[in-house]
């Protein structure tokens, strides 16, 4: 692995950040359940292309959670970030609640990226296809829900019955910055009447079997976002470049190529 | 020694194979379970033993809230204080709610209590608490914000009775132009307050700075784990530079008297049981959603996993020896509380007689057995005051 991890200061907040290769800086906004992986063969791959960038969440392990407490806040600290990374014009890549916050930075200021790509980001209210009550879950349920295969290694690894003591802490601070922004309804009502905004090349991924975000989701984001790409992965849950890193890597890197990324 | 009476007021009509069917008592426990033709009669039953301890002595009467579940049917304490006001005479009410996160309008809190303050001439003790993490998703309160809003809600409402108004409120979670409360409390500054724990070591630390009274409380933890809670408790008063006296420390435990030892066991057992596999059957994401409980709360929780789980529970010598409740002839009930009052140091006994579905005859039999043969001997036990030590039973 070729990364490096270091911790900045931005407007006096610890920020922890992982980062790896060079070229157009991609800036990945993570999910809270790869707490474990939090730099993996995914990003190790993007990094042979691009200038990877993956700041921690504030209130995930090694970032202050300060006072960041809504969507507005966490748009106006990744705008901070950028600023102090001098990061220009990057690709946007979320996944799960970071595909949430991309989206809603990108309705918001879209002509700050190059294009957009979510992967079963949450965000959106479905209402005929909610998403579940995944902190209501014990480890079993939370990994049939997030995982196509529940009974893989990677599922039992990233979703563990009793966590480590190392991982602990970790792990815990990522379910209360899920919490924190997504308790019960992990969504924004009035996004989807944004969504006509977003004009840079996007492309959805989505896993067929994620039943805490269903599919529908992504159909919906889809459907709103006038010119973006669906790809839907078969064997995979909520958590694409963890479960299917071929084919979730496939899909980013042919829409790149197609849009001159 | 102070005696106050508890109660949980809980569903005494499960279906014997609740356990098998359900993995909740709580938030989704299907409420086609609750029929209110059963439910007249128990409230009312629930309200006369409450009634009752007023009559045999008992200091206190302690309601309580919880929502959405089984356990206990007071989803507004409030009520049944209200219930207890005009039929009781003397006994103080303690309202251990009100759970202060769930609530937009801490104002509402102030003024119910201020009201049953007034109406009952200063006999309210007021409770606040963070709540069951069940709460936060009956109500569907972010529990990352539980710690914050608790304090601020608390420092609302002290405001609110002690200061004159109107006066602005302008905090983080609550934002108010005109704070002006009418009544006000009848007790100045303001009602006593009792913090309910279960051992949040956060929560020990800021009752001992407020010089609150911080109540053990009953739950189906042994002995051993609420003593160390109250230890702790102590202590954070000695760092606060002062030493608590006993009745700054509240101690909740189930309790049933009988005739005799062997009596008492074959009359209580079949109904704890109903309460430790039943009513206390709750996920544990949903006992503990994220934020709830602190992070270092939360680590040292996962260290200690194994010394208290009710779950593991399985026979009466596990309970007996564990001292999860107090069980026994007037004589045997006597001596275990001794022991555990000298050995833990409380000065005020909070004593539910009502744990699971025990028949109501026997509930009252109970109380009366401990008011009238318990009760005057433990009285001299850790009493602060010579007021305190000469009251005696009514």
């Amino acid at each position: 692995m070729t990364y490096h991890e270091t911790t900045i200061d931005v407007r006096g907040r610890q920020v922890r950040l992982l980062s790896g290769g060079s070229g157009i800086p991609l800036l990945y906004l993570h999910d809270t359940f790869t707490v474990g992986e939090m730099w993996s063969d995914t990003h190790e791959r993007l990094a042979a292309d691009y200038d990877v960038i993956v700041p921690i969440h504030p209130g995930c392990e090694g970032s202050d959670a300060d006072e960041i407490d809504t969507m507005d806040d966490l748009i106006f600290h990744y705008l901070d970030v950028c600023e102090a990374l001098q990061i220009d014009r990057p690709i946007l890549l979320g996944t799960s609640l970071g595909g949430w916050i991309a989206v809603e930075w990108a309705v918001r200021y879209s002509h700050l990226f190059r294009g957009l790509i979510l992967l079963d980001a949450l965000g959106l209210r479905v209402t005929d296809a909610p998403a579940a009550d995944i902190l209501r879950l014990d480890a079993a349920q939370t990994r049939s829900h997030l995982f196509a295969d529940s009974d893989a290694a990677l599922a039992h690894q990233l979703i563990p019955d009793v966590p480590s003591t190392e991982l602990l802490p970790a792990i815990l601070k990522a379910r209360q910055t899920l919490a924190r922004f997504a308790w019960q309804f992990p969504d924004n009502p009035k996004l989807s009447r944004y969504l006509y905004r977003l004009t840079i090349p996007t492309l959805i991924i989505w896993g067929e079997q994620d039943e805490f975000i269903p599919s529908a989701h992504g159909y919906a984001y889809h459907n709103a976002i006038a010119g973006s790409e669906f790809v839907q992965l078969p064997q995979c849950g909520h958590l694409p470049h963890a479960e299917q890193p071929d084919a979730c890597l496939a899909a980013i890197t042919a829409f790149l190529n197609r849009h001159c990324l | 020694m102070r005696f106050y009476c508890f109660h949980l007021m809980p569903w005494a009509h499960l279906p014997d194979d609740f356990a098998e069917q359900h993995d909740s008592a709580w938030v989704t426990c299907p409420n086609t379970l609750y029929d209110p033709e059963l439910g007249h009669p128990l409230y009312n039953r629930y309200l006369d033993e409450l009634e009752l301890a007023d009559e045999l002595g008992f200091e206190g009467v302690c309601v309580n809230e919880h929502h959405q579940n089984a356990y206990g049917n007071m989803p507004s304490p409030n009520i049944m204080a209200a219930c207890l006001a005009r039929r009781t005479s003397q006994t103080k009410l303690v309202i251990l709610g009100n759970v202060l996160p769930l609530y937009d309008h801490p104002q509402r809190v102030a003024e119910e209590l201020a009201m049953l303050d007034v109406i009952t001439q200063g006999r309210v003790v007021s409770g606040m608490v963070v709540g069951t993490g069940m709460e936060y998703f009956s109500y569907n309160v972010n529990p990352t914000h539980a710690r914050e809003r608790f304090r601020e809600a608390h420092d609302l409402i002290i405001k609110a009775w002690t200061s004159d108004g109107p006066f602005a409120w302008e905090g983080k979670h609550y934002r108010f132009r005109y704070i002006n409360l009418w009544p006000k409390p009848f007790q100045k500054p303001h009602p006593p307050i009792w913090i309910p724990g279960s051992g949040s070591r956060e929560t020990m630390e800021w009752v001992a700075q407020q010089r609150y009274t911080y109540m053990v409380l009953p739950t189906l933890a042994p002995f051993e784990l609420r003593r160390q809670s109250a230890e702790y408790f102590r202590a954070c008063c000695e760092q606060e530079g002062y030493t608590a006296p006993h009745e700054q420390i509240g101690w909740g435990i189930g309790v049933y008297v009988a005739e005799t030892d062997e009596q008492a066991r074959r009359e209580y057992e079949p109904h704890f049981w109903y309460y430790a596999r039943n009513l206390l059957k709750t996920p544990a994401p949903l006992s503990l959603p994220p934020g709830h409980t602190s992070l270092p709360a939360m680590l040292s929780m996962a260290e200690r996993r194994l010394q208290s789980r009710p779950g593991g529970l399985s026979t009466w010598d596990e309970v007996e020896q564990g001292g999860y409740v107090v069980v026994g002839s007037p004589e045997t009930v006597r001596q275990r509380l001794e022991d555990y009052a000298k050995q833990v140091g409380f000065g005020v006994l909070v004593a539910n007689f009502s744990v699971g579905n025990v028949p109501s005859e026997l509930t009252r039999k109970s109380m009366t057995l401990f008011a009238e043969q318990v009760m005057p001997k433990l009285r001299h036990v850790n009493a602060d005051t010579p007021a305190a030590a000469s009251e005696v039973p009514a």
